[in-house]
């Protein structure tokens, strides 16, 4: 949920990313880099030297050598390749694919997990001071009900401990806890409305759903007293949504189909890197119900940033509402409601034009006003409030239709009408009230 | 023309009028981005890593990236002239830039100097130029769910900056008199 120190680096951030240079000026200044390109070349005349790529340095290799070593060479490759080529095509081997797909289905199928997951970045621009590596230590637990758990540590870092400097719970449905052991702080979260509630769970969702094929098979080692068989993928294939650059290395057990070491590798450049190692992972044991149970250690303090009373919530809801239905002529929100899309949208309705020229038009202070009580409803639809929200079809003259809910703690719901009246109803009144 | 050149001009064509906005939005000044932008020009003109970059523009960006804050952090003292009258960017027309001023902004850009060059690059590329997480990830070679902890916790690690000192204007530099 973002604070309103959040909220306000985020609308800073928002004005940056609007700021246009005028035409002209950037049209003046691509002449200047134009220009500056010419001279570059002048200078440079005859092209970068001594630069020799390693590509090249091979193919030199290989042009210093005579006909007879060259046609052994290659000859040798392409044996290996032959031979390769028919193991595979035999059938000597299962197809990677299919192994994939085994411990795709392993994975879906288990009932636990636990692991370390070592994370390790290297920044190539550090703080004055800073070491250039940076290393975070997570041991990962997981139930299948949905339940989750991680401690976390950075080694070098002046922790000293005992534990975790952080545990994060996650207990299946209900409010996860996030506890500061340096701080003796903890904060309770919301439960939001879809997992995964925790990217360091994402990589064991891509695993439980790849089934493309391995670029490259590494052949068989033991890990933890288990004989595994390894296999190179493209980090690309492994979420087709967001697909990513780098390689996976995944170890799985001959006996289980469940990898039991995955390393990850990003792409090196561009001034920084990652690897990251899952180890000792353990398929399908018993973990104790106590790991995520939400309960904060005894005197720590609850650092939760705690929201508006009920009233203010429906006066600031309302009042957003009543501005932005006031400026669009009777109409509420038409797309999807949060503090910066919606403001915007309020902005652009109401006209407020402060450029060119210095003249102010519109009306800055009513967008304002606006900005609390989408922000609050943004926060509700986004976490498991069991939040509606009707403006497409709702308009201010419908006084009986419901404009927005949302659930209370106490298992009612918070109602507001298409006229901004507000009502605490009952589950079942509510449903008569939506026509369900 | 060499290679190098013909690179910088083709990326110059099709990209110089993003690098320049990128470098108004960081100085908040369009002379100071002119300069910077062919200073930028200069040093990918000599730069390997350009040269070998699969994505130029990732690279030109973040080196744009590097001299703005460079800038910011006094390099604008070494600058050989200084125009007779400041250049101001252009802020957005509209209510959001009517709540945030220039010195909020400035300290913004100030506290931002003051994070590791990885998280100050994930907040400008995601929330001043709004690339999405994946795009980020493409570019800073990290996974998508690291660059989306990155951002969030460049976000914390600014609040807590500027909490600590909500009434410090960033310091004033020596271009600014």
């Amino acid at each position: 949920m973002n604070s309103p120190e959040d909220r306000t680096i985020l609308r800073q951030l928002e004005v940056l990313s609007r700021i246009e240079p005028d035409e002209a000026s950037a049209r003046l200044a691509l002449e200047h880099a134009r220009a500056a390109v010419r001279d570059l070349s002048v200078a440079t005349a005859g092209g970068p030297k001594g630069h020799v790529r390693i590509r090249s340095r091979l193919f030199h290799f290989v042009g210093g050598l005579t006909m007879r070593q060259r046609m052994a060479a290659f000859g040798s490759v392409g044996v290996a390749a032959l031979l390769g080529f028919l193991l595979l095509w035999g059938g000597l081997v299962e197809k990677p694919a299919s192994a994939m797909e085994k411990m795709a289905e392993s994975i879906r199928k288990a009932k636990s997990y636990k692991c370390l997951q070592i994370v390790q970045l290297t920044d190539d621009y550090p703080d004055p001071g800073a070491p250039s590596v940076t290393e975070g230590r997570y041991t990962v637990y997981w139930l299948a009900s949905g339940s989750a758990r991680t401690e976390i540590v950075h080694p070098g870092q002046g922790w000293k401990g005992p534990g975790p400097e952080y545990t994060q719970i996650f207990p299946a449905g209900k409010p996860s806890i996030h506890i500061d052991h340096r701080t003796k702080k903890f904060y309770r979260y919301p439960v939001p409305k879809r997992a995964p509630y925790s990217s360091v769970f994402d990589d064991l969702e891509n695993l439980s759903k790849f089934s493309a094929e391995p670029a490259r098979e590494l052949g068989t080692k033991q890990i933890n007293g288990k004989i595994a068989r390894g296999f190179q993928i493209d980090m690309k294939k492994m979420d087709a949504e967001n697909p990513e650059p780098g390689r996976a290395e995944i170890w799985i057990d001959l006996q289980s189909n469940l990898p039991v070491f995955v390393r990850y590798e990003g792409m090196k450049g561009l001034g920084c890197s990652n690897i990251q190692e899952d180890r000792d992972i353990q398929w399908n044991i018993d973990l104790d119900p106590r790991l995520f149970d939400p309960t904060p250690p005894k005197g720590y303090t609850d650092a939760t940033p705690k929201p508006p009373t009920l009233e203010e919530q429906v006066r600031q809801i309302a009042r957003s509402l009543r501005i932005y239905a006031q400026a669009s002529g009777g109409r509420y929100p038409q797309n999807r409601v949060n503090s910066l899309d919606t403001i915007q949208d309020l902005c652009r309705i109401l006209g407020v034009v402060k450029w060119p020229g210095g003249e102010e038009k519109g009306n800055a202070g009513k967008a304002a006003e606006a900005i609390d009580g989408f922000d609050r409803m943004g926060d509700l639809l986004h976490y498991d409030f069991d939040a509606a929200y009707h403006g497409k079809t709702v308009t201010p003259r419908d006084k009986d239709k419901v404009v927005f809910r949302w659930k209370l703690d106490d298992g009612r719901y918070e109602v507001i009408f298409g006229d901004l009246r507000s009502e605490t109803v009952t589950a079942e009144r509510l449903r008569k009230l939506e026509g369900k | 023309m060499s290679d190098q050149s013909t690179r910088l001009s083709q990326l110059v064509d099709a990209e110089g009028g993003r690098l320049y906005a990128l470098l108004t939005r960081l100085t908040l000044r369009r002379d100071v981005a002119d300069e910077l932008l062919q200073e930028l020009v200069v040093r990918l003109g000599q730069s390997e890593g350009f040269r070998r970059a699969d994505d130029p523009l990732a690279y030109a960006r973040r080196a744009a990236i590097h001299l703005a804050f460079d800038w910011r952090r006094g390099g604008k003292r070494r600058r050989r002239t200084e125009p007779l009258v400041e250049e101001p960017a252009v802020f957005p027309p509209d209510a959001l830039g009517k709540l945030v001023d220039r010195e909020e902004l400035e300290r913004a850009l100030a506290a931002m100097d003051r994070l590791s060059s990885s998280s100050r690059s994930c907040l400008v590329l995601h929330y001043i130029e709004q690339l999405s997480y994946g795009e980020m990830a493409e570019q800073l070679q990290m996974t998508p769910h690291q660059v989306r902890a990155a951002c969030h916790k460049a976000i914390r690690r600014i609040q807590k900056i500027l909490g600590a000192e909500p009434s410090n204007p960033a310091p004033k530099e020596a271009g600014d008199e």
